[in-house]
């Protein structure tokens, strides 16, 4: 038995050597990153010094084209929008741009991941998590990960975890990023071909999440805080109803904080034409141009009347 | 609590050092030790679960001490005994029967009729299936019946027979123990056997990488792709059929390696479950490498009793028919379940008929040929396991011969594309090598090597398994 368990020891021994190595690696690897994914989080959270910093989802990434908010806004705007995320891990992200300085406005669009339980996932909140391992030796997002699964702080110590499944990203966005985002922003090409399901709830109200609402209300008090102006905003969504309740729990919080919410959920303009959609959920690069002169064209006037 | 949880891993050191503190001696003390364990780590998952498994457990106890042939006497009331045994099995079964098949007959039934002209609609029941109630339901049941078979004596340790039905590594999801298998080595005193504990590792390791790197990979893509079959070439659809082929494999197997290992790190041989099944040589021999136990278990109870063999050959058609359906019954409530296993059936008549269960030539060219036959038969089968319908399964097989197109493999994503061209091949190699090649490739006997091995397959699990909800490929249809 005593034999046993020195191998055990032994075997952990060299496993945690290379875990301490890989750590280092890989850290380094994200600091070298020439593009891609990897490259985007790492502006996105250390190197941002943009006036007006885009939040949200993949529909943020997708749909806030930063080239017509900034020529006309004339200032400088960078897209941090990360696909299937949400207010979680945006939290994280304000809370590292926020320490290095105070960008002029914050505009977040609101999605399911900000207020909704997503029934397909046993651990729906844990896995926002994922994209802030990366910094969890900033005390910011260790109260994060203690509040949303302290199980994942154990985890933490190890490198391996941290970065686990990431490797194949970090090692191809050093040599040969794919993924190509312009400021951010990271257009889908082509249109819809298909008829979609709309029956996904997405005119009514869903299973609330407590705690990605009580993220909502931590990063706009964040915001007004620092005194960052904030403006949240909803974008189109294919085929939706024109009376609907979807974005009701975020709108009260709004009005709750006194925070301006844009509305273009159900945008009569865009919600039905098919030719501005790539699918269901996601704008295509011509209708991401449309909503961002229309988006930009009613900031410009909020942003007027504030002034 | 699951094997490749960190809850589980935190409690299971604890119990692998206070079972082993426990003196010899006190072998009694061990197994109270072990029921308490199990059934703590069985009501993790629901309290009440612990009844039914309580419950099955004393039926078929007592179940088997009635049924038990004593003496010469007892022949007499052979009917008697039958009844009894029927009756016993029923009881043991009914749980079983109402939790997992209850809503799939009132629907099916209520369908029927409606289809008639008939309205006739009973409650459905809103109760989750307690965990594992398939494996120790089977297992409890195989036991009171062998007792009827004469096979085993009747257990007259209650503590003992209640640790072979409800002990923790097999409980979730098997192998299914047979009596003379587990309960003389549920009796017997352990010492700590190193080599034992070092297979137990090594089984955990290897189950733990087709878990976690292996089939929970592949599952990221197969379930957004089976749902989505339509916005799919027929090239996609085949590859994501090939891929939930390794991903039940992984899953299952994996799982019962993790099973395996455990018991051997407490002193138990549990029978091994899956024996390079894609490496089958007809659909007869897959199923000698498939859920062993389970189909060792079926063998027994259900094609033997029909009169298995010993028949005429259209009786024996007629009972591997039936055999294989019982299977699928046993897999799930669907009709996609039954389905599934009607097919394996009649693959396995068909192989009967015309003499190909076995292949003992030399050609190896035809075993490879077969071997392959034999997995893309078994591959098509699974999407009748995998589709919520036997329409979709239908369409989606359609889709891969009617228009085949374009197989867009970068849709998988290249981050899982990376770690699924890794994992895959050190799966395949690992069964080719087992195989075909034992006797070889002896460096790997080298203690260096093997360290190596043993690193990079634990470096593999915590780099690039599936060991939380953040992974997933975000397409929206």
């Amino acid at each position: 038995m005593i034999k046993f368990i020195c191998k055990i020891l032994l075997f952990f021994g060299i496993v945690g050597l290379f875990d301490m190595g890989y750590g280092v690696f890989c850290k380094s690897l994200t600091s070298k990153a020439k593009g891609g994914t990897t490259y985007h989080y790492y502006y996105s959270t250390k190197a941002t010094d943009e006036d007006v910093i885009l939040m949200g989802s993949s529909r943020m990434c997708r749909h806030y084209n930063p080239t017509v908010i900034s020529d006309s806004l004339n200032m400088t705007v960078y897209n941090t929008g990360v696909k299937g995320n949400g207010i979680i891990l945006n939290y994280g992200i304000l809370n590292m741009i926020l320490e290095r300085y105070s960008p002029k406005l914050i505009v977040y669009d609101v999605f399911s991941f900000d207020m909704y339980n997503d029934e397909r996932f046993a651990d729906d909140d844990a896995r926002y998590l994922d994209n802030l391992k990366d910094y969890y030796d900033n005390d910011e997002i260790k109260d994060i990960f203690a509040k949303v699964n302290p199980m994942e702080t154990m985890k933490m110590h190890s490198m391996l975890y941290r970065y686990n499944s990431k490797f194949p990203r970090l090692v191809g966005d050093c040599l040969h990023p794919t993924e190509k985002y312009d400021r951010g922003y990271n257009p889908y090409y082509g249109s819809m071909d298909y008829a979609p399901d709309l029956n996904d709830g997405r005119n009514d109200q869903l299973d609330i999440d407590t705690l990605k609402l009580y993220y909502v209300r931590k990063f706009i008090e964040k915001a007004q805080e620092h005194g960052v102006p904030l403006v949240i905003s909803a974008s189109p969504r294919y085929g939706v109803s024109p009376v609907n309740h979807y974005n009701d729990p975020i709108k009260d919080i709004c009005k709750e904080y006194n925070v301006p919410f844009l509305d273009y959920y159900a945008d009569e303009g865009i919600i039905n034409n098919k030719d501005y959609f790539h699918d269901a959920n996601h704008l295509n690069n011509i209708g991401a141009d449309v909503f961002s002169t229309i988006f930009v064209t009613e900031l410009k006037k909020y942003l007027n009347d504030e002034n | 609590m699951v094997f490749n949880s960190l809850n589980f891993w935190l409690v299971f050191p604890l119990v692998f050092c206070l079972y082993w503190i426990i003196p010899n001696k006190y072998n009694q003390i061990r197994k109270v030790f072990l029921i308490i364990v199990s059934y703590l780590l069985y009501m993790n998952w629901k309290p009440a679960f612990a009844l039914v498994l309580l419950g099955v457990t004393l039926v078929t106890y007592w179940g088997g001490k009635i049924v038990q042939l004593r003496d010469k006497r007892e022949e007499l009331k052979v009917r008697n005994r039958k009844r009894l045994a029927c009756l016993f099995a029923l009881l043991a079964l009914l749980p079983l029967l109402v939790f997992k098949y209850y809503n799939f007959l009132n629907d099916s039934i209520s369908s029927g009729l409606a289809s008639m002209g008939l309205q006739f609609t009973l409650p459905g029941l809103n109760w989750a299936v307690p965990v594992g109630i398939s494996f120790f339901s089977f297992q409890a049941v195989g036991y009171m019946l062998d007792v009827y078979h004469g096979r085993v004596k009747a257990e007259k340790n209650l503590l003992d027979y209640v640790l072979f039905v409800s002990f923790f590594p097999q409980i979730l999801s098997g192998p299914i123990s047979k009596a003379d298998e587990l309960l003389p080595q549920i009796k017997e005193t352990h010492k700590f056997d190193y080599r034992q504990g070092r297979q137990g590792l090594k089984l955990l390791l290897w189950g733990m990488f087709m878990k976690v790197v292996v089939a929970d990979r592949l599952g990221i893509y197969v379930d957004l792709a089976f749902p989505n079959y339509q916005h799919m070439s027929g090239a996609n659809c085949f590859m994501a059929s090939v891929m939930y082929t390794f991903q039940i494999y992984g899953d299952f197997a994996g799982y019962s390696y993790m099973a395996i290992g455990i018991g051997k790190l407490l002193g138990f041989n549990l029978v091994n479950n899956f024996n390079r099944p894609y490496l089958a040589t007809s659909v007869t021999d897959f199923w000698r490498r498939w859920h062993i136990s389970l189909t060792r278990w079926l063998t027994q109870q259900v094609y033997i009793p029909l009169g298995g063999s010993r028949c005429s050959r259209l009786r024996n058609y007629w009972n591997i028919i039936v055999t294989f359906l019982v299977s699928g019954i046993w897999h799930g409530a669907n009709w996609t379940f039954i389905f599934w296993g009607i097919i394996h059936g009649i693959l396995q008549v068909i192989e009967k008929a015309l003499g190909w269960q076995k292949y003992n030539g030399k050609s190896q060219f035809v075993k490879v040929m077969r071997i392959m036959v034999t997995f893309l038969l078994v591959n098509f089968a699974w999407v009748f396991f995998r589709m919520p319908n036997i329409g979709d399964a239908f369409l989606f097989i359609g889709k891969i011969f009617a228009d085949f197109g374009h197989l867009d493999v970068l849709s998988i994503g290249t981050t899982h594309l990376a770690i699924i061209a890794i994992s895959i091949p050190i799966l395949i190699f690992k069964d080719i090598r087992q195989e075909f090649f034992f006797n070889k490739m002896s460096f790997f006997n080298i203690p260096v090597c093997r360290w190596m091995v043993y690193v990079m397959l634990f470096i593999l699990i915590l780099g690039f398994g599936v060991l939380d909800g953040g992974q997933f490929i975000y397409v929206s249809f």
